[in-house]
């Protein structure tokens, strides 16, 4: 296996940060379950997917980076894993169990984030979850000058919880901070993971 | 509510758990209620709370104890299901799988319900330490799943106050909410 450029940087730079994602992609695949078809939107170079794919029984990472595609494709290679080169605001998804997106709303704008969680909310039957994971907003004051460029809209706990409102009659926010999820006082965790399922018709 | 004073912080931890997630601005229904203080915790942030156990005494004491303008607290008759309509029905401490294959818990849930509230449904380590965590997960998945659309599964741990996904073997408490009730799975509205 040779990993990309993203996660070579993390794991020589800041390999606390792979704990945390991948702390936060087993949450969510414990709490997803087995035997569900779960699509990860904004999957980077894969190894969360993997991790998606090996515990809920398949998994198909989306990313719009096609070098990230490619060393996806390259190291992660078991029969239950796929990855796809795709745009989900050209080609929303439809029909899964479980759509997870991690560090995907905070690089979008807040309507072109808004619109985001209406295709995963789309894209769910009707018995699906949604796990959208996003630096909060409290944390930004510790990032590094390179994460706090690409992070055009932070949320709040309260924010992020009111969004996903919009599209699912249920929301369930949790907090983290470095791998550990809770419920305590959003306002100070660093991460938020916002679970939604009920979509609205 | 507990043995000794070293549960006192579990079985808060649980409440303040639920209540972070569930009853937010909601009324709420807890079943089983016991004397009332994990009540404070659900009642802090919800509409109204509701409290009934079919311990008469406990009842007694927790009305006596704890008096706030949206908690009420009741005894519960033998045979009553219904207490009224609720946006999330607690069940902090579920005994028996018994309850749960037989559907006369859930017959009691769905008929305080309303259609698109959320059922809380908890699972201590202590009680199900015989029956095993595998196999709760499994009747958990499977039974519940067949009466609600969406069934979210976490397992909370004794020490650290971390939460897991789905069944965790560590953990000291899963907790199961319920979303999206299927009208008739369990019959109970038309019955009760």
């Amino acid at each position: 296996m040779k990993l990309g450029p993203y996660l070579s940087y993390w794991l020589h730079h800041s390999p606390r940060r792979m704990l945390y994602a991948m702390a936060y992609y087993s949450f969510a695949a414990a709490l997803i379950g087995r035997g569900r078809r779960v699509l990860d939107v904004g999957c980077s170079e894969g190894m969360g997917t993997q991790l998606l794919a090996l515990e809920c029984g398949y998994a198909e990472g989306l990313d719009i980076n096609s070098a990230f595609i490619a060393t996806a494709r390259r190291n992660w290679r078991h029969p239950s894993v796929r990855f796809r080169l795709m745009d989900v605001f050209k080609h929303p998804p439809i029909g899964w169990d479980a759509i997870v997106a991690f560090d995907v709303v905070e690089h979008l704008t807040p309507r072109r984030a808004d619109v985001f969680l209406g295709l995963v909310a789309r894209g769910l039957r009707d018995a699906g979850i949604a796990v959208i994971g996003t630096p909060s907003i409290t944390g930004q004051a510790y990032a590094s000058r390179i994460s706090r460029a690409g992070h055009i809209n932070c949320y709040s706990g309260e924010r992020l919880e009111e969004a996903m409102r919009e599209y699912f009659t249920h929301v369930f926010m949790f907090g983290a901070n470095d791998e550990v999820v809770h419920t305590g006082f959003l306002p100070m965790a660093h991460y938020l993971i916002g679970v939604g399922c009920g979509r609205h018709e | 509510m507990s043995h000794t004073p070293a549960s006192v912080p579990l079985v808060l931890a649980r409440y303040k758990f639920v209540a972070r997630l569930a009853t937010q601005g909601r009324r709420v229904l807890e079943l089983g209620c016991g004397e009332g203080v994990g009540g404070l915790l659900l009642a802090e942030s919800a509409a109204h709370y509701t409290g009934v156990d079919s311990d008469p005494r406990a009842i007694r004491c927790a009305q006596k104890e704890i008096r706030a303008g949206n908690i009420l607290f009741a005894a519960s008759a033998p045979g009553m299901k219904k207490y009224g309509e609720y946006d999330a029905v607690v069940v902090m401490d579920v005994r028996s799988d018994e309850l749960l294959h037989n559907g006369s818990l859930l017959a009691i849930v769905s008929a305080n319900l309303q259609g698109r509230g959320v059922a809380v449904l908890g699972f201590r380590r202590d009680v199900w330490r015989r029956y095993g965590w595998r196999r709760l997960e499994a009747l958990v998945r499977g039974r519940l799943a067949r009466a609600f659309q969406c069934v979210l599964v976490f397992t909370l741990h004794r020490d650290h106050g971390a939460v897991a996904g789905g069944v965790d073997e560590d953990g000291d408490f899963v907790v199961a909410f319920c979303c999206g009730m299927r009208p008739g799975e369990h019959g109970a509205r038309g019955r009760t």
